[in-house]
């Protein structure tokens, strides 16, 4: 059921928002035990907040969420709810505000379910590094969710929630989503407010949704999209109904096929799933052509380089004084956050820590962060001389399906990242949606990427490809 | 290549001790990324402007100092050898 149909089930009473929730809460305590998709599941907290919801739809002032249950990964702070990062770090952390986007569903009267699982601060892609053990797959129990969102992906997949917030910073929404078969959504860098989201790597991170469609994605996009006065990257762009398709118009399409990211790094299921969708726009008239983008080639190592240097300054705040997890019984002050840092940290976190303080020494670094702005600059441009010739870009999500728990080699979930960092390079908005199936019976995704702040066209051409995939 | 001796730096640098097998560990994993990474020395340094053109920020509040001589206001609130300062929360 979409969201806009929940919208009209609640307002014609044909359904309420309290029985609504329990349904969703019934299936978490009954399936989520193997699954792992939730941190903190709310469960009087939410049903106060359904109580509410139904008290404003009873008096006829309802808006698009109320009343709708949602979940927020666990990097996004939620006033007075537990809010972990998936960290031993910050196990206990309650945090005394809500990041701007609660507090625009909050505003809406949606209900908050639980927090998602995450690979530990976000780093990762796999979804098997939360201090609170990996999230499987709900399409396959053996394989993983992929990450780092990898609750809001499972839960949205398993139907324990219509909708959840997850983050991007490298493809963090749009791996978990096609993973598990379902739509995330990744705005342009600006368009969502980052106050509240807990900083991996600030210049990339990005607030994002995962749905069961491109239009549930984009009705709540439509509730937490707009600049804040709180987040000075946060931009004034115009706003639109993203859910707004209909002038989607598939004839006067431009798409380009991204050549880089069809070679032998991909799977060749997961190239072929994606022609077939291309040849289905190109039957609907679409004019396709092929583009190349040279800088590609640099785009996973500069993509690695940035988001590490980055991490590095930004967990600098987790010492058990500012923040965090503290040890007792230490000799100094020094020894102290030395000591409350490792035991806070999981190994995947410390070795970005590591690796970021190495790529910015001067001894050891010498211009590895240089050369990777570098070839972001150059990625960028590239990309926008592509967009006069296109009007979107395809490309596969991750270069495989789901894979085995046992074959999270560190370089390979590296690579998995190599169809999707471009986007977060460059700040454009892109979106995966479910293409097709493994002979494994494995969710294949494709990502169409637009120019930055055309969610609206991309939300549309992905609706395109729903329904007539659907036919 | 990384070794556990650089490893123990970083670790300093970074405020994570580090036991000896982590080291080890952490040496491996690290000399894998960083082989991966290396690739990136093939890209010319070029001062190009900023990527982030396409969005239109606020306009900020000017940069300007505000007075900062509150040392003689400090003092009045001296006692023995602490000071009382303004209940903030």
């Amino acid at each position: 059921m979409s969201l806009g149909d929940l919208r009209r089930m609640l307002d014609e009473k044909k359904l309420g928002a309290v029985e609504l929730l329990d349904e969703y809460l019934k299936k978490i305590k009954d399936e989520d035990g193997e699954i792992n998709s939730f941190i903190t599941c709310l469960g009087d907290e939410a049903i106060a907040s359904a109580r509410l919801a139904q008290m404003l739809i009873d008096k006829g002032e309802a808006k698009a969420m109320t009343g709708i249950p949602y979940a927020a990964k666990d990097n996004i702070l939620t006033k007075g709810v537990l809010t972990t990062c998936a960290s031993r770090m910050l196990c206990e952390y309650i945090p005394p505000y809500s990041a701007t986007v609660i507090e625009s569903l909050e505003h809406q009267g949606a209900v908050l379910m639980g927090k998602t699982n995450l690979d530990e601060f976000a780093m990762g892609g796999s979804g098997t590094s939360s201090y609170f053990g990996a999230t499987k797959n709900p399409k396959n129990m053996n394989k993983v969710a992929g990450g780092s969102s990898s609750g809001s992906a499972a839960a949205v997949c398993a139907g324990f929630v219509p909708v959840a917030l997850g983050t991007d910073t490298g493809g963090s929404v749009r791996i978990p989503a096609s993973f598990c078969g379902v739509v995330g959504l990744k705005p342009t860098y600006g368009r969502v407010s980052r106050y509240g989201l807990v900083s991996y790597a600030s210049s990339l991170d990005q607030i994002g949704v995962i749905a069961n469609s491109a239009e549930d994605a984009g009705y709540m996009l439509n509730v937490i999209a707009g600049q804040d006065e709180m987040d000075a990257t946060s931009a004034k762009a115009e706003l639109c109904d993203f859910t707004d398709t209909a002038k989607t118009n598939i004839k006067d399409l431009k798409i380009g096929v991204i050549k880089n990211l069809m070679g032998t790094q991909i799977d060749e299921e997961v190239k072929l799933a994606v022609s077939d969708a291309v040849r289905l726009y190109e039957k609907l008239g679409a004019k396709v052509i092929e583009v190349e983008i040279p800088s590609l080639e640099y785009a996973l190592e500069a993509y690695y380089i940035i988001a590490s240097a980055e991490a590095a300054s930004n967990l600098a705040r987790f010492d058990g004084v500012r923040y965090g997890y503290a040890e007792d019984d230490c000799k100094s002050y020094a020894e102290m956050i030395a000591k409350s840092r490792s035991a806070g940290f999981g190994q995947q976190v410390k070795r970005r820590i590591l690796l970021g303080n190495y790529l910015l020494s001067d001894k050891f670094g010498a211009d590895y962060y240089k050369r990777a702005v570098s070839a972001k600059n150059r990625l960028t441009e590239e990309l926008r001389e592509v967009f006069g010739r296109c009007d979107v870009l395809i490309s596969p999500t991750a270069p495989t399906a789901a894979y085995g728990f046992d074959e999270c080699d560190i370089l390979k979930v590296c690579k998995g990242d190599v169809c999707t960092v471009m986007v977060n390079l460059s700040g454009l908005p892109a979106i995966s949606i479910p293409c097709g199936v493994t002979s494994a019976g494995l969710p294949i995704g494709m990502s169409i990427i637009g120019k930055h702040f055309s969610e609206q066209k991309i939300i549309g051409v992905a609706d395109v490809f729903e329904k007539e995939a659907g036919k | 290549m990384i070794d556990k001796e650089t490893v123990g730096k970083l670790s300093k640098l970074s405020m994570i001790s580090v036991t000896e097998s982590e080291a080890e560990a952490f040496a491996k994993d690290m000399s894998r990324v960083i082989g991966m990474l290396d690739k990136i020395r093939e890209v010319e340094i070029h001062a190009t402007s900023s990527s982030s053109g396409y969005i239109k920020y606020p306009v900020l509040s000017e940069d300007v100092a505000s007075d900062s001589e509150i040392a003689a206001e400090i003092k009045k609130g001296k006692k023995d050898s602490t000071f009382s300062v303004p209940r903030v929360i």
